[in-house]
């Protein structure tokens, strides 16, 4: 699957809001930056619609996903408000990344207040990123990295799965050669590939909470993920 | 798109309300970039929304005030609203009234708080009235286009 310049509109954003207009903003933002957007008004019916199953353990790692992966909609980010009467942002955000099947799902935080020990909480509890409102479409650029690392992940499960059912088809059935399909290593066909150094992961860090602190949104090139260990 | 009158009077009341304070020049651009073709009336509809969830939030938050105990949570909650839908469409002169109003009963200032919402009222009522007039003509320019 070549990674080309409309591929954003591959990827599909959960967005939670209480707030009528603040759902139907960064509906229409998300819209425009290209992504397939689903909006809900809770963090219950975000649970909902993610197919969140209560009695799951976080303790079982399945690398294929298959058996526990509830998931009816392939979801690549969630964007929720802190703020939300009865499960906020950050209990859907614990919620998400206690759940085998979910926790992979970068999740981003919204909040119209800022401050610095709830941006804090929710950064150590796993959010990628944590916006003030309004939200901006600079904002917005800083989603695709994160968006990216799920696509790659998803696609290396899908070739790695269907390399698992060929190898059995080819086992069982030997008369029958049948092509096994070449993986194709996702961060290759970039249109811009650039190595980040290794500074630049921990940069990312840094550059996120000064950039919420000074408002500023910083410009970044895509970091290629190939070689760079994943952090979840 | 061609000058019509139309379109020369909403640039001039368009021009006004931020020269009244009464809308954030910078977001009401912003919001503006993100009106297209795929959703042509979002700028109509949002301060229509706007205009119907404040009056609710502020007609809760008198309520709040006037139930005894006062409902703390509940004016918490309908404050937070307001502010957060008044900062999503510009309406700076209600973000900055509503912030005051917020500090006031947080600090327990209840004589204060009750005085800048009646401020915030009035604030809203003329708002209100512009923008009612903004957006109908927002829809006129658009529908003598068609």
């Amino acid at each position: 699957m070549a990674i080309t310049g409309d591929s954003r509109s591959q990827f599909h954003v959960l967005a939670v809001d209480d707030s009528l207009i603040d759902r139907k903003l960064i509906e229409r933002l998300l819209k425009t930056s290209s992504y397939q957007v689903t909006t809900v008004d809770s963090g219950s019916k975000a649970l909902k619609f993610l197919g969140f199953q209560e009695d799951e353990q976080s303790n079982t790692d399945t690398p294929f996903g298959s058996p526990n992966n509830h998931q009816e909609v392939e979801v690549n980010l969630i964007i929720t408000d802190y703020c939300m009467p009865g499960m906020t942002g950050y209990d859907l955000l614990k919620k998400v990344k206690e759940s085998s099947s979910l926790r992979n799902i970068p999740v981003v935080i919204m909040s119209s207040e800022n401050v610095p020990s709830r941006i804090t909480r929710c950064l150590e509890e796993g959010a990628e990123e944590f916006f003030l409102k309004p939200v901006r479409l600079s904002d917005l650029n800083r989603l695709k990295p994160h968006m990216m690392k799920t696509k790659i992940k998803n696609q290396k499960q899908e070739d790695d799965q269907e390399e698992l059912k060929i190898s059995e088809i080819q086992s069982d059935e030997q008369q029958q050669p049948v092509q096994p399909p070449s993986p194709q290593p996702q961060p290759e066909s970039q249109p811009q590939p650039q190595p980040p150094p290794p500074a630049l992961l921990l940069q990312h860090n840094n550059n996120k909470r000064k950039a919420m602190e000074e408002g500023l949104s910083p410009d970044r090139t895509r970091p290629r993920y190939n070689g760079i260990p994943t952090m979840v | 798109m061609a000058s019509t009158p139309l379109r020369q009077q909403l640039s001039i009341m368009r021009q006004s309300l931020f020269d009244e304070g009464l809308l954030d020049h910078e977001q009401v651009s912003y919001l503006e970039t993100l009106e297209n073709e795929d959703d042509p009336d979002f700028i109509e509809n949002v301060f229509t929304l706007f205009l119907r969830d404040s009056t609710r939030y502020i007609d809760s938050i008198e309520k709040a005030l006037e139930t005894s105990p006062v409902d703390y949570p509940i004016m918490e909650r309908m404050m937070y609203r307001l502010k957060g839908s008044s900062a999503s469409i510009g309406a700076s002169k209600i973000n900055g009234e509503i912030s005051t109003l917020r500090k006031q009963f947080r600090d327990g200032d209840m004589e204060s708080g009750k005085a800048s919402l009646q401020k915030l009222k009035a604030e809203h009522a003329n708002f209100k009235e512009k923008l009612v007039v903004y957006v109908g003509m927002l829809k006129q320019a658009k529908l003598s286009e068609y």
